[in-house]
């Protein structure tokens, strides 16, 4: 159990930081995109509440957030915003797949929502910061 | 070795099927059991490996990359959208393979026409735009969320794939299904 607990809390690091991102993300964003980053921060959220229960139901402490994170890039305007979104994503979609097979019953479904919630919303921001080019990838995750 | 009743059960055909992966799948009934190694006779008819639920998903990914195929002849304005969608259908038709054991690899690629191409059961496309893209979006959603039961039912290896292995794959091709819709959109 022991490796698949240090995969959820590496999950866990992910969508903490994912949640600090989508807030520099939505000051940046109006509109349509300003939605969909509210829409994606609450997703992250509920999977990182799902994982702190199955890290404490495996009988460990989930780590909590960091006071901050340290971005790829500043994020001063829209385009900085949308691009650092399709990366929170893209990352997310990685720790997910890399947790997804080592987990069973409950914790193989909260793990498998989590990735297609980041395959879907990584689409949906590369169509947007990548006009014209296609939106999805093969294999989420890799 | 799995039970008898679990080889009869598992023969069951595939819901979406071409004519040809069918035929190999019926062929495998009546010639699996000649390449059995048998001390003990498992008796005729009888595959030497029972047939693996992942063959149904198989045939479903060629479902959906013939549909992509009809879909791009019927509107060029669309190609450029819908190719790498039906190359991702390719990839995971593939990889699915992958994860079958040997000779049930090999009962359904005797089972594919030696010549690509449609076929008389190979589906239409709708002539207007907008219907055809909504039957993609249609067909992606039921193929997400068969891929999706299949990656929770995962229990048991098969062939050289762990479990691990192919929950990661079909939960792969689940995320990567669901999300081409926005492709479609």
């Amino acid at each position: 159990m022991s490796g698949s607990t240090d995969r959820l809390q590496l999950a866990l690091a992910a969508e903490h930081a994912a949640v600090y991102a989508y807030g520099v993300i939505g000051a940046q964003l109006t509109g349509e995109e300003l939605g969909w980053a509210r829409a994606a921060d609450l997703a992250h959220r509920q999977q990182r509440d799902a994982l702190s229960d199955l890290i404490t139901a495996a009988g460990a402490t989930p780590a909590p957030a960091a006071p901050a994170y340290r971005l790829p890039k500043p994020v001063t305007d829209r385009a900085g915003a949308v691009v650092l979104a399709v990366d929170v994503e893209t990352r997310a979609a990685a720790v997910w797949r890399s947790a997804i097979g080592e987990l069973t019953g409950p914790g193989r479904e909260v793990a498998l929502d989590a990735l297609v919630g980041a395959a879907v919303r990584g689409a949906q921001w590369r169509s947007v910061a990548s006009p014209g080019k296609p939106p999805t990838v093969a294999w989420p995750g890799t | 070795m799995p039970s008898a009743t679990r080889r009869v059960r598992s023969v069951t055909p595939p819901v979406l099927t071409r004519r040809h992966v069918l035929a190999g799948l019926v062929a495998a009934g009546a010639t699996g059991a000649l390449t059995g190694c048998g001390l003990v006779d498992p008796g005729p008819a009888v595959p030497a490996v029972a047939a693996d639920p992942l063959e149904s998903l198989v045939v479903e990914k060629q479902a959906l990359v013939d549909l992509y195929d009809a879909s791009i002849a019927a509107h060029a304005d669309l190609a450029e959208r819908l190719r790498p969608l039906r190359e991702a259908h390719r990839e995971h038709r593939d990889a699915l393979l992958e994860l079958l054991d040997a000779q049930r690899r090999a009962v359904l690629a005797r089972g594919t026409p030696p010549v690509p191409g449609p076929t008389a059961s190979a589906p239409a496309a709708s002539t207007d735009r907008t219907a055809a893209l909504r039957a993609l979006r249609t067909a992606e959603r039921t193929a997400a969320a068969r891929s999706r039961a299949a990656c929770l039912a995962v229990t048991d290896g098969r062939g050289a794939a762990s479990v691990a292995e192919r929950v990661t794959v079909l939960g792969c091709i689940s995320a990567a299904e669901a999300s081409h819709e926005v492709a479609l959109a």
